[in-house]
């Protein structure tokens, strides 16, 4: 990595803004989409005459995942000239593949004031197979996933999981403690989806298995929801409303194989990639993060990321979390907000909004208090990404 | 083995893959492997990614595999294909680090666990189209 030229400081979180979430608002994913992106740019304390570009993650054509498309946000936000604009695959790193390009666009002098967002509605009728219910064929690489009813999703990693937690003896109480943490968290934000549910490790071993070994509390809930985050060059500091929050570094490499079923080593995800990755491009190291808001797509993405980013060894984890580091006042806490399994699937985009809060000292009841440094993460499996934010202090 | 008609994905091939799924349909396998370096290559591609050369050669296999990782799967991810299921990577004894997805079938589902030696199994899902399961070692079945 001696030819990386590393962000350091220079590309700034200049606001961030949710749209309604919900089990079910009767809303387009565009009319969430445009309340998040008007909220994250009247947080930055900008209009819109200043954003020129545009970032999405996914666009609607390139994926079974609903969301908005790039022209519809372009058309509904009034944006008539933008510099940059691009909707990211959801073959990329992961979620945040949208922001680190906003970052590295910013960085290269592309555009000046980014904004990425990701809006979506709960997905129920979400299919993996072309065609949907209808679907009588299965095509390219679903051709040897679809009839065998592991298109994606839950299946997929819990093949990952089964095969972590086999090599280092992690136990289903230990996923049950990360699904407890982030439930527990969720109780301190209004905003989450299981806010006034609080939840037992009873609870836990009483839902039922949706892929071994991953139960129905293992995945995070599906909601309708969006959030954008507008990102500007450092110079820009003075035009803000808030004290912004600076990115230090972005880890987005990866590395395992051709693809999920053909994947190296399945105890280990591109999480690891990315953690090494983000690592290298800065001075700060592990003992120095304040807070993590690890993926928590799945529960085992949750300790893999804590793995990987080396707040712990390898297939330490789940006993880490288990001992209650990772709760509100422990030694690393994470998903402050709930987290996907207790606030509602945001698809990371969530992590970096509640990361740049948490810097901002907005969190209340949640807060942890004198954070300075701040990971978000996104994704796992093939597909994962990580920022490293600092309060700028 | 009586089973009911097949109503999930029928899978379609192409010019990279027909020969994996014509052998599928006579109940063999059949993987792609290097001419220069002998690479076993799975799912077929159009060059040796370990040298890359093409094109790309495809030989008979034994099959015979162990699981390294599964799941059980008790939610409907694909229509037409019925939950509960155990959905499987093996891996073959043969051609280590080739991995095929598929289903473990005609066994207790408690029985499934990572390192079990499992043999191939094939159901014929329509005319000219079989799908490739694997069933524990022993297990007197050889079709579904």
């Amino acid at each position: 990595m001696s030819t990386r030229r590393s962000v350091n400081g220079r590309v700034l979180v200049a606001g961030v803004g949710y749209g309604e979430i919900g089990r079910n608002t009767g809303r387009t994913e565009g009319s969430l989409t445009t309340e998040a992106c008007l909220a994250a740019v009247e947080d930055a304390g900008l209009t819109m005459a200043d954003v020129d570009g545009l970032l999405s993650y996914p666009d609607r054509i390139s994926s079974p995942f609903e969301g908005p498309s790039l022209l519809y946000m372009q058309r509904s936000l009034g944006l008539k000239e933008l510099n940059y604009w691009q909707a990211s695959s959801t073959t990329g790193p992961g979620q945040f593949a949208a922001v680190i390009d906003g970052v590295y666009a910013i960085m290269a002098g592309a555009a000046d004031v980014v904004l990425c967002y990701r809006g979506h509605l709960r997905q129920s009728g979400r299919s993996y197979v072309a065609g949907g219910a209808a679907a009588s064929v299965a095509l390219d690489d679903q051709a040897f996933r679809a009839p065998y009813g592991a298109p994606a999703g839950a299946p997929r990693f819990a093949l990952w999981a089964q095969r972590y937690m086999h090599q280092f003896g992690v136990t289903e109480e230990q996923l049950g403690a990360v699904v407890l943490t982030c439930r527990t968290n969720a109780q301190r934000n209004p905003r989450a989806v299981w806010y006034g549910h609080p939840l037992t490790m009873d609870d836990y071993f009483a839902s039922d298995y949706v892929a071994s070994p991953l139960r129905v509390l293992d995945c995070d809930y599906p909601i309708d929801g969006a959030v954008a985050v507008v990102l500007t060059r450092s110079d820009r500091r003075t035009d803000l409303r808030r004290r912004p929050v600076a990115i230090e570094s972005v880890g987005h490499a990866t590395g395992g194989g051709y693809d999920w079923d053909q994947w190296d080593d399945m105890a280990i995800t591109s999480s690891a990639y990315a953690g090494r990755h983000l690592w290298s491009g800065t001075d700060l190291e592990p003992v120095d993060v304040d807070v993590a808001e690890v993926y928590d797509g799945f529960s085992t993405l949750a300790l893999a990321w804590l793995e990987d980013l080396e707040f712990c060894g390898r297939g330490e984890a789940g006993l880490f979390v288990q001992e209650g580091n990772a709760a509100a006042g422990g030694k690393l806490p994470i998903c402050t907000d709930g987290g996907q399994l207790g606030g509602g699937r945001l698809h990371g985009f969530g992590k970096l909004a509640e990361a740049t809060l948490q810097l901002r000292g907005e969190c209340g009841p949640r807060q942890v208090p004198g954070a300075t440094v701040a990971v978000a993460c996104s994704g796992g499996g093939t597909n994962s990404s990580v920022i490293l934010l600092t309060s700028g202090a | 083995v009586s089973e009911a008609a097949w109503s999930g994905p029928i899978p379609v091939s192409d010019p990279e893959t027909e020969p994996f799924w014509t052998g599928v349909a006579r109940h063999e396998i059949v993987l792609q492997r290097c001419l220069s370096c002998s690479t076993w290559i799975h799912r077929p591609l159009s060059h040796c990614p370990n040298c890359w050369s093409a094109p790309l050669a495809y030989e008979q296999v034994d099959g015979f595999a162990h699981v390294y990782t599964f799941s059980k799967v008790y939610r409907e991810f694909v229509p037409g294909v019925p939950p509960p299921y155990v959905v499987a990577l093996v891996e073959l004894d043969a051609q280590p680090g080739i991995r095929l997805l598929t289903n473990i079938v005609n066994c207790d589902f408690d029985d499934v666990e990572i390192g079990l030696e499992v043999d191939p199994v094939f159901r014929d899902v329509a005319d000219g189209v079989s799908l490739l399961y694997y069933a524990p070692r022993r297990s007197p079945e050889k079709t579904l």
